[in-house]
């Protein structure tokens, strides 16, 4: 029995040995590994047709589109579209909310899902954690159209519990939902409340591929519960944060159209209004096709920009990066 | 033999040609395209559909376009080449850029006249200067759909228990009047619970404030359009607006207003129901239509059997009673206010454009059938128009009254609102014969309210306006609600007109005031 | 970890954290489910303005919104269609991003970065609507449930977590395996997928749940309503009573959707997904990757 390939040397060794190697060129390689070829085509395919074959349409953000001349025949009028868009007065002030709302969004709301299952992890009781845990993502099944009403209720300064409790405790009711220096808070706590326990799915999965093995080889060694997080728990997990962590950068320049849409009214237009809500507007009422498409273009580059850079810095780091 | 032969020749080609004749007959039906509004997309096989591609001739392809998104998937489908012949547009202020898009057919007056004979009539004589809409650029390409019920402006409620607890008997005439009364009802307990939880008015109240100005300025999707001088302007920016927002301010101080008004004072659900007012924070409200406040009793209808009986509560009535059994309502006429106007918001009549898909426009075959089929559902026979939509009388409604046209679902029917887009009942529109039920009746005569609404004077979509209208908007509602809840000055009303023009309402305004006047000439 | 806190060597006698950590999971659970039971109560009262304030107390009990969810004829086509879809639509999505991500996750694949590239690339741009529209509708996919499952068979997203998992195997395990003599394919799915059961697991999760809940897809590429799925009869039948067009339009003018209708058709659709959970749960469970490399 072979032991060359167990201390994990150079990946070479995985190749196919059995059958003719093909050499160095690019094709040969390709002929070497052509199981993986194999597997890799379909997916492939899928690709090229569903999401290539349509990418033509971004160019409408540099047209002026009408239906009748169609994409292609559509005038082409360049950065016009992008140049009128940035003129607007309230771009930059959406823009600006839609920027400190991701980040919020973001410092609170990843961190929280790992955290929860990190401590729902501790859990003794195996049914009371599935319980638990299967509370948890209710919320993200229900739609924002119901929930928007929800809280509208519940955060009521007259009669909502919130403020109750807010006054039997002394305080002055606080109108969550009109107030602009609250609105940026109640999207991020409602937020992550309705989102928390679906997300914490993932690195639950990720917790329960660790070996006990090695829990219990560090019980004995005389670990308490912190070191075994600090030396075991998170280096473990630290590939999946890494991942989860620089796909969720992409997602600072995204706003939840559904969330804000249902929460916002005119007296929080200053510090609510993002993006999305924006050009829904903008798109429904006179049909501008151009600037919505310039707008998602213009997302989606800085989107991808800061995901690539989020990715170099993770990769300079500790190695794991999407490639 | 040639004289024999030149016959049968002549037998055999008259023949030949009768066959051919018939052939050609029973060749393809002409296909026509439908797009309406729907409740409930339509199977192709539906009863109503079939009875109609009979009487017409023709195969209907329904295109099933979801209403809640009607533009959005209407526009992918228009982007993919697939332009309905029959061609509903929900939004009417969209008919320009349709136009601009060059997916509509040319019409002409004559056209419409000549085929749709009772749609012509009835939109003439009941709403004259509508069928104009319909215009872009001199060239008719939509028909209005026009609600008859629209004449009847928003409703003013009371609660009259209320009122009488702190001593008015009388429902306020003018805006003092009602001042008075809104700071009794903010002050005054009327609730008698000992705490000071009441307010006078909230979101909706405001509509009725503005009102006594002439105007309707905020709270609305849609431009308001009114005559300042000879000039059109918008009503957002107004001076009377100024006096108006300075009023509501110190209300809004003095704690008159509901604080939390700018939610508005529904929380959800069934659209129609003012939480503030049926949970009793507020005496008074402007939400709704007229309707749906009918408290038992207040007219006299044709119940199932045929007899007059008094009418049910309407759908709010029927939920603050059942919150407060003791409680009442008075219903009051528009406000007067200080500048001699009286009036209040009224709903446009223009509610949506059916037109003819640019891909019928070179067989004038089908837009003459098109046209045809929108005449049905003007058919003057009140029971022949009405199936058209709702399916066969007796089946799945009955006839109660024919004088004011009331009228029943069958049981199921009655608990299923779509049923009739299932059936196929998506061939009709809105026409404005004058509405004869006794509800509406009610409202016109005895409460008066067919009198005093506010109009635009401009009920279509200007391509500027629309351009503008959301950054319009935006920047009205920052600065209307700023002002009323003093977070800025009264005097900021200043700066927000400048700033209203300069983001594109003096563009607007000009484009307004251009076809105002092109129109008048007519 | 089920080890409880107690240390072997001395130390602290009593470990609160148990104690306090339980307490912060009741008061979450709490918090969660209080306005799912408002939506229950909800679900059960016929009238609109809502129930006293946020009590959990029906004020008029009655089974009548539940009625009218389940009398509507389209209910069950559309459950039948949402199963389908979500069936076949999860298992040819596991299919297709496991045999695409586990190439790409093995270091010596030519070109690997070129292609990762190509893939995570579409996550951020995208044609848009109508050039998608018109792609399904040259392939002749409108009005067929292939228009719900091939469109969006192969997320991106989940295609980099997968990779990403994958990549972490220990080498040993492939190694092993090439020495007898398996080709790769056989190697994926006798050897590796077994141990990417927790991943495998989530993935479904996501993909199935994404398909229950999927609705817009079918509002643009089903036109016959047989065809289409449950969450779009239930949107409708939601939506229903805040239109104030609809009302307008509709005829009558006192017929209301009660807000407990609103709640009633979220039980109907939430509850049979959240059923599903408990089931996949069993597959998070530890050492089931760790356990193929002993011996």
């Amino acid at each position: 029995m072979r032991t060359q390939g167990l201390s994990g040397g150079t990946n070479d060794s995985l190749r196919p040995t059995i059958l003719p190697r093909r050499g160095k060129t690019l094709a040969g390689r390709y002929w070497d590994c052509r199981y993986l070829v194999i597997l890799l085509t379909p997916g492939i395919l899928y690709f090229v047709i569903f999401k290539y074959l349509p990418i033509y349409g971004l160019v409408i953000a540099f047209k002026d589109y009408n239906f009748i001349d169609g994409i292609f025949k559509s005038p082409w009028v360049g950065l016009s579209v992008f140049k009128e868009l940035f003129s607007t007065p309230s771009f930059w002030s959406v823009f600006r909310n839609t920027v400190i709302l991701g980040f919020l969004q973001f410092i609170v709301g990843f961190p929280a899902p790992i955290i929860f299952a990190l401590l729902l992890n501790e859990v003794l009781n195996t049914r009371f954690k599935r319980t638990v845990q299967t509370i948890s993502y209710l919320p993200y099944f229900v739609s924002w159209v119901i929930l928007g009403g929800l809280f509208l209720q519940f955060l009521s300064p007259s009669e909502g519990p919130v403020n109750y409790i807010i006054k039997s405790m002394g305080g002055r009711p606080v109108f969550f939902l009109g107030d602009t220096h609250w609105f940026r808070g109640v999207l991020v706590a409602t937020g992550v409340w309705k989102s928390v326990g679906w997300s914490s799915i993932v690195y639950l999965a990720a917790l329960s591929s660790i070996d006990t093995e090695l829990y219990e080889a560090a019980e004995i060694d005389g670990a308490g519960r912190w070191m075994k997080m600090r030396f075991i728990t998170l280096p473990s997990l630290a590939p999946v944060i890494t991942i989860m962590l620089i796909l969720a950068t992409g997602s600072l320049v995204d706003d939840n159209f559904d969330q804000v849409f249902n929460l916002y009214n005119p007296a929080v237009y200053s510090v609510g209004d993002v993006m999305s809500t924006y050009i829904y507007r903008k798109g429904l009422q006179s049909m501008e096709y151009s600037a919505a498409a310039a707008l998602g273009l213009f997302k989606n580059l800085l989107a991808f920009a800061i995901v690539m850079a989020s990715n170099k810095l993770a990769k300079r780091i500790n190695e794991y990066g999407i490639w | 033999m040639k004289g024999n032969a030149k016959k049968a020749l002549a037998i055999l080609g008259i023949g030949l040609c009768l066959v051919g004749a018939g052939w050609a007959q029973t060749g393809t039906k002409m296909k026509i395209t439908v797009a309406n509004y729907q409740m409930e997309p339509t199977p192709p096989d539906a009863e109503l559909l079939k009875a109609y591609e009979n009487k017409f001739g023709v195969d209907f392809d329904v295109f099933n376009i979801d209403h809640d998104k009607y533009h959005e998937l209407l526009n992918v489908k228009l982007a993919a080449g697939e332009i309905p012949d029959f061609f509903y547009i929900k939004q009417a202020d969209t008919l320009g850029t349709y136009v601009k898009q060059g997916v509509l057919a040319k019409l002409s007056p004559e056209l419409i006249q000549k085929n749709a004979p009772n749609l012509w009539k009835v939109i003439t004589t009941y709403a004259p200067g509508y069928m104009e809409m319909g215009k872009v650029n001199g060239i008719q390409y939509g028909i209005p759909s026009v609600n008859p019920t629209n004449i009847i402006h928003i409703p003013l409620i009371y609660r009259a228990d209320w009122m009488k607890k702190v001593g008015v008997t009388k429902t306020p005439e003018t805006l003092a009047e009602f001042e008075s009364l809104m700071y009794k009802f903010a002050k005054n307990d009327p609730a008698g619970t000992g705490k000071k939880d009441t307010y006078g008015l909230s979101r909706d109240g405001l509509t009725a404030v503005f009102g006594a100005f002439g105007l309707v300025p905020f709270d609305v999707e849609t431009d308001y359009w009114m005559l300042d001088g000879g000039k059109v302007i918008n009503d957002s920016v107004a001076p009377a607006a100024k006096q108006a927002l300075a009023l509501l301010a110190k209300w809004y101080k003095d704690g008159v207003i509901d604080p939390e008004f700018v939610t508005g004072e529904n929380q959800g659900g069934y659209w129609a129901i003012s939480h503030a007012f049926v949970k009793g924070r507020i005496g008074f409200t402007a939400h709704a239509n007229y309707y749906h406040w009918a408290m038992p009793g207040v007219f006299q209808q044709v119940d199932d059997s045929g007899k007059k009986t008094p009418n049910q509560p309407g759908a709010v009535a029927k939920e603050l009673l059942a919150s407060n059994p003791s409680a009442q309502l008075a219903y009051g006429p528009p406000l007067k206010g200080p500048t001699g106007k009286q009036g209040i918001k009224q709903y446009n009549r223009l509610m949506n454009f059916y037109c003819v898909g640019k891909l019928a426009e070179n067989d004038p075959a089908k837009v003459a059938k098109v046209l045809q089929i929108l005449d049905e559902s003007a058919n003057p026979d009140f029971v022949a128009r009405t199936s058209f939509k709702f399916g066969q009388e007796g089946k799945y409604w009955k006839l109660l009254d024919k004088d004011s046209e009331a009228f029943n679902f069958i049981a199921p029917y009655d608990k299923d609102e779509s049923y009739w887009s299932r059936i196929g009942g998506v061939l009709s529109m809105e026409v404005p014969y004058p509405p004869k039920e006794a509800g509406a009746q009610w409202a016109i005569q005895k409460l008066g309210y067919g009198k005093y609404g506010i109009e635009s004077v401009i009920q279509v979509g200007l391509p500027k306006a629309m351009k503008y209208k959301d950054e319009l908007m935006k920047i009205r509602d920052q600065y209307y609600i700023g002002i009323i809840t003093g977070a800025m000055p009264v005097s900021a009303f200043d700066e927000f007109v400048q700033k209203y023009m300069a983001s594109g309402g003096a563009e607007a305004q000009q484009e307004a005031n251009d076809y105002y006047a092109a129109q008048s000439k007519k | 970890m089920s080890i409880a806190g107690h240390n072997i060597r001395g130390g602290r006698g009593f470990d609160a954290f148990p104690a306090i950590n339980g307490f912060l999971m009741i008061c979450f659970c709490f918090i969660t489910l209080y306005p799912f039971l408002f939506l229950i109560t909800s679900s059960f009262s016929a009238l609109n303005a809502s129930v006293n304030g946020l009590s959990l107390i029906p004020r008029s009990f009655t089974a009548d919104n539940y009625d009218r969810v389940l009398r509507n004829p389209l209910i069950y086509s559309g459950f039948k269609n949402t199963v389908v879809r979500t069936l076949l639509g999860t298992a040819l999505s596991l299919l297709a991003t496991l045999t695409l991500a586990y190439p790409l996750s093995r270091k010596y694949f030519p070109n690997r970065g070129l292609w990762t590239g190509l893939i995570v690339f579409t996550m951020f741009f995208s044609g848009g609507l109508i050039p998608t529209y018109l792609l399904v509708r040259t392939l002749g996919l409108i009005d067929k449930p292939w228009a719900l499952i091939l469109p969006e068979l192969i997320s991106a997203y989940n295609f980099v977590i997968v990779r990403n998992y994958m990549q972490t195997i220990p080498d040993a395990l492939e190694e092993s395996a090439k020495i007898d003599g398996a080709n790769d394919i056989k190697i994926l799915f006798r050897i590796i997928l077994p141990t990417c059961k927790p991943i495998i697991a989530t993935v479904a999760l996501w993909v199935a749940v994404w398909h229950w809940n999927a609705w817009f897809d079918c509002l643009i590429y089903i036109t016959k309503p047989a065809g289409e799925v449950l969450q779009l009869v239930m949107r409708r039948i939601v939506i229903q009573g805040t239109d104030q067009i609809t009302e307008m339009m509709g005829g009558k003018h006192d017929a209301i959707t009660p807000e407990g209708l609103k709640a009633a058709t979220i039980l109907v659709t939430t509850l049979p997904i959240l059923c599903v959970y408990p089931f996949v749960q069993k597959y998070f469970v530890k050492g089931v990757m760790m356990g193929s490399l002993k011996g």
